[in-house]
């Protein structure tokens, strides 16, 4: 039970201290349940199509309780992943989907910047976490991972997993640099390359050989990345690794399946 | 006041001219540009992760069924789909063959700890009615997705795949109802077979 304590806090305070990193006057001022001004004043934009429609949930088949007209001010107060939250002057408040909050302006009169459809500019300097399950000769892997998209082509990527083989569990831990040329498409190709490090630890039914060893490996791998939504990443990924250990170096090829989110 | 009026009256007939006809004058549409871009996302307050517990019911093939707590890590990536990551916490009883045999213990360590790595999709969103005055978005969705399961200190690459439903409470809180078969192959029983781990569990989660 001591260990379910020791995850317990570490958990929570990974995820506080991300969160206070990221958005630290809102978070924190949210908590703070102040009446006063909060740090960060709200967003406030003016639509200028001819009417922008409010929904009563953040999903499909929420039903339109009211809309409100070209020219009105709109005060943006939430987002939860493509609908936004957001109240008019009357403060009535409702869910907006992201396509139609993009045709509004701000206070000075330029265009809000609310995410389009074109991935590359946009997700450029964005953060991705995701996992991604595969097989490596006969081995199943599970990996988790986080990336950093540096470039609007160009992203790394550090990922800590699992190799399952048939007589010895690995764990392995890695960096992966990533190109991915166009930027547009919704099936877009890319090339990696990187390098990884494994501790390997026998399993209890094998008797033969020393209990653990490590191994380092570096791959090169080409893959397709399908875009759904703006920032939901499914990725087919074929690698091919050589892997050096004590006995030398094997080369193996690894095909994955990944599911990833930029936020 | 009367001359100020009578002059704003007076420019304001400038559109009609003296045969009648009235020059409209065309409204001016002013389209956002690509390049210019004011950005407001730091200011905009985003809900993607979803952080809680859960508990419940696991049938340990072979082993019996056992009490299972956990922790969930969710990840909102549309409104469609979402990331999920699961660390569960159980304990093997006694399999019949132990039972019978007189007690003997085929494993050593009964612990049984897994975690997996989900893609979720929110199939049936919508409304739950409780009362006649309280309503609640709710959610069906499925899951699917792999991990590992550690038992007698053994790694098994697992498959999960399943279904739950949620209904979201308050702004911040969700309250899930999950059904989830674990699902790896063994060697403990004697015979190399996939065996399929069920549990049924319900959790709590806040959004932030």
């Amino acid at each position: 039970m001591s260990r379910l304590f020791l995850i317990t806090w570490l958990l929570l305070s990974c995820l506080c201290a991300s969160q206070a990193m990221a958005q630290p006057s809102s978070w924190w001022s949210q908590l703070l349940a102040s009446d006063t001004t909060k740090a960060v004043s709200p967003v406030k934009l003016s639509v200028i199509d001819t009417y922008l429609e409010l929904h009563t949930g953040p999903g499909r088949g929420y039903p339109i309780f009211h809309v409100i007209e070209q020219g009105q001010a709109v005060t943006v107060l939430r987002r939860r992943s493509n609908w936004f939250y957001v109240s008019d002057r009357r403060n009535t408040q409702g869910w907006v989907k992201q396509e139609s909050l993009a045709r509004t302006l701000a206070p000075t009169g330029m265009p809000a910047a609310l995410p389009d459809i074109q991935h590359g500019d946009f997700l450029a300097q964005q953060g991705r976490i995701g996992f991604s399950v595969g097989q490596l000769g006969n081995s199943y892997t599970a990996n988790v991972s986080a990336g950093y998209r540096l470039l609007s082509f160009a992203g790394v990527e550090v990922e800590y997993g699992q190799i399952f083989r048939d007589l010895e569990d690995g764990n392995s831990y890695g960096a992966t640099v990533i190109i991915e040329p166009i930027k547009s498409w919704s099936f877009t190709p890319f090339i990696s390359k990187g390098v990884a490090w494994q501790d390997w630890k026998k399993k209890k039914k094998s008797s033969v050989g020393s209990n653990s060893y490590s191994s380092n490996s570096e791959f090169t791998g080409a893959g397709i990345n399908y875009y759904i939504g703006f920032n939901f990443v499914v990725r087919g990924e074929f690698r091919q690794v050589a892997i050096t250990d004590n006995n030398g170096t094997t080369s193996n090829s690894e095909w994955r399946l990944g599911f990833s989110s930029f936020f | 006041m009367c001359v100020v009026s009578l002059t704003a009256l007076a420019q304001g007939d400038d559109n009609h001219k003296d045969d009648g006809n009235v020059l409209i004058t065309p409204i001016v549409v002013v389209e956002p540009d690509r390049q210019q871009r004011e950005g407001y996302e730091a200011n905009i307050d985003s809900e993607f992760f979803e952080v809680g517990f859960y508990t419940g019911i696991l049938a340990i093939e072979d082993f019996g069924s056992a009490t299972v707590t956990g922790y969930k890590a969710s990840f909102h990536a549309t409104e469609d789909f979402f990331l999920q990551a699961n660390l569960g916490f159980s304990e093997a009883g006694l399999s019949s063959a132990e039972t019978l045999g007189g007690d003997i213990n085929i494993i050593a360590n009964r612990d049984y700890e897994y975690y997996n790595l989900l893609v979720g999709y929110n199939l049936f969103p919508g409304e739950t009615f409780v009362t006649q005055n309280l309503t609640f978005n709710s959610a069906f969705y499925l899951v699917a997705g792999a991990g590992n399961t550690t038992l007698n200190d053994d790694s098994h690459f697992t498959l999960t795949f399943g279904s739950g439903y949620r209904i979201i409470l308050r702004d911040w809180l969700t309250v899930n109802m999950d059904f989830r078969d674990h699902s790896f192959k063994t060697e403990v029983t004697g015979e190399n077979k996939r065996t399929h781990n069920l549990e049924f569990s319900t959790g709590l989660t806040a959004f932030f």
